[in-house]
């Protein structure tokens, strides 16, 4: 049984091995997210995954429609973030936030983080000077 | 025989939990609560950094004796940041102009953190589009030096041999053939399969972090511990780690290959030396360097908080000779943060899925 199990990990590790990667290009931002769809979004934090080499940060956002749709937003490594004094302490789950970001190419509730903002007006993360990363460019959605 | 590698490696293991445990942790600064200038104002990094750089001058020139283990070896312990604005190679503009003035290093160091924070998203890495992915983000400081490469004395690689010139040109033709629009920054490489980080060997490759994939700009921390007889290099990126001997024995037979190579190191005065061959192809992808490459490391503490670091490649089969460069990497706050690249790779499913909604626009246009 045991062998049955380990010759079917090896079979899939295979597999996994030998799946021909038509993907484009892991770390290029233009290959997953989209400058096109710039977004603001409002909501509570559900999840904040610290975790190199991209943290993730996961947010319920009510629509106008009233519907609650689950965002993730990618944002740099942990470290930085701690040298930004974010923790999951200083980000708890319930906490509202606005973030600006750049949506997913492929069109789904995905975006890369430009800048997250407390709703006290404390921005924590800045982009630089992508466009709206001074926060104001409307952006639609 | 056995018994000493199974002792050697436990000793190994020891030390790198201890390096990890609580106690390193505990060192941690608390600024839960705050938000940093220097993390969100480029200015304010800027200034930052040059206090830094002029504190660590004076701090270094009052007859500072480094530090030695308690075994008696120089210490270059430490968490070090590897992230730097120092382009690998000299600019055209500062043909003959080794060094910078200080005021000089400064104002190129400034122009370099404000170029990286404005740069067209369009065309770049999107690290420093995502927040908290700039260089300057972390204390990166200013350097005299105007490239990393020290030797040849103009500042620039050495010219490549005719096999070298043939083998990346195919190289090249293979990226394209995989994606023409991404070029070599596609999946085939080890990096963005999670499998080899950045700073494993040789530990930085210059430039201007944020628009130059090759740059170590973010994830740029590396942990040298040592214990009696052995050193070991923990690299941030992607759980980059080696283990140093420093007994003198010889290298690996030539048919033990490494994705990092097989290192050996000694003591040169104060100066850790660190010798590594037994690479496999693309572990060494330096600037397409090949499985011949001999890299030497020579790791100095020159102040409290800053540790000079040498690296020269000697690899015949692609450079007409050596090459050597040189920098110094800043002491940075623990801990490192483990890499789950691939337990957390949402990256992956998104670039393919962009992949997949652009091949599907662009089948839509041609109809």
């Amino acid at each position: 049984m045991r062998n049955t199990i380990r010759l079917v990990g090896a079979i899939i590790a295979a597999v996994l091995l030998l799946v021909p990667l038509t993907a484009k290009a892991h770390h290029a931002f233009a290959a997953a997210f989209d400058e096109n769809k710039p977004i603001n979004l409002q909501g509570t934090v559900t999840k904040v995954e610290l975790v190199n080499p991209h943290s993730w940060i996961w947010m319920d956002v009510k629509g106008p429609d009233g519907k609650v749709v689950n965002w993730g937003i990618e944002g740099g490594p942990p470290t930085n973030l701690f040298r930004n004094g974010i923790t999951k302490s200083t980000l708890p789950v319930g906490s509202e936030i606005k973030v600006f970001a750049y949506q997913a190419k492929s069109g789904e509730s995905k975006c890369v983080g430009v800048f997250v903002e407390y709703l006290d007006g404390r921005k924590v993360f800045m982009g630089g000077s992508a466009p709206g990363a001074n926060g104001q460019t409307p952006a639609k959605k | 025989m056995r018994n000493r590698i199974l002792m050697s490696w436990t000793a190994i293991t020891l030390a790198v939990i201890l390096s990890w445990s609580p106690v390193s942790m505990a060192q941690a600064p608390s600024r839960a609560g705050t938000v940093e200038q220097t993390a969100v104002d480029p200015e304010a990094a800027i200034k930052a950094a040059e206090a830094a750089a002029k504190a660590e001058d004076t701090a270094s020139a009052k007859n500072w004796t480094p530090p030695r283990t308690a075994w008696g070896d120089p210490d270059v312990q430490g968490y070090w940041l590897t992230a730097t604005y120092t382009p690998l190679q000299r600019p055209a503009a500062l043909a003959g102009k080794a060094f910078y003035t200080e005021e000089e290093a400064f104002e190129a160091f400034k122009k370099a953190v404000e170029v990286d924070a404005s740069v067209n998203p369009s065309t770049v890495h999107y690290d420093w589009k995502e927040y908290a992915m700039d260089g300057w983000q972390s204390p990166v400081r200013p350097n005299r030096r105007t490239s990393l490469i020290v030797d040849p004395e103009d500042g620039k690689l050495p010219p490549l041999t005719p096999e070298a010139q043939k083998r990346q040109a195919a190289a090249r033709v293979a990226a394209q053939a995989r994606n023409p629009q991404v070029g070599v920054q596609t999946l085939g490489n080890l990096y963005t399969r999670c499998v080899t980080g950045n700073n494993g060997g040789p530990m930085l490759r210059g430039g201007n972090p944020g628009s130059d994939s090759g740059a170590a700009g973010v994830t740029a921390e590396v942990q040298l511990v040592q214990i009696p007889g052995y050193a070991l290099i923990v690299a941030q990126s992607n759980d980059d780690a080696r283990i140093i001997p420093l007994d003198g024995r010889p290298h690996l037979p030539s048919n033990v290959r490494n994705y990092l190579g097989d290192s050996r190191g000694r003591w040169d005065g104060n100066t850790l030396v660190v010798e590594t061959t037994n690479f496999t192809v693309p572990g060494t992808n330096f600037n397409g360097g090949s499985a011949a490459t001999k890299l030497t490391e020579r790791f100095t503490r020159i102040g409290p908080n800053t540790l000079r670091y040498e690296f020269t490649f000697d690899d015949p089969a692609t450079w007409t000779r050596p090459w050597t460069a040189e920098t110094i990497l800043p002491r940075v706050d623990p801990p490192l943060y483990e890499f789950a690249c691939h337990e957390q790779n949402y990256g992956l499913m998104n670039v393919v899925k962009g992949a997949q909604t652009r091949e599907a626009e662009a089948a839509t246009k041609k109809d």
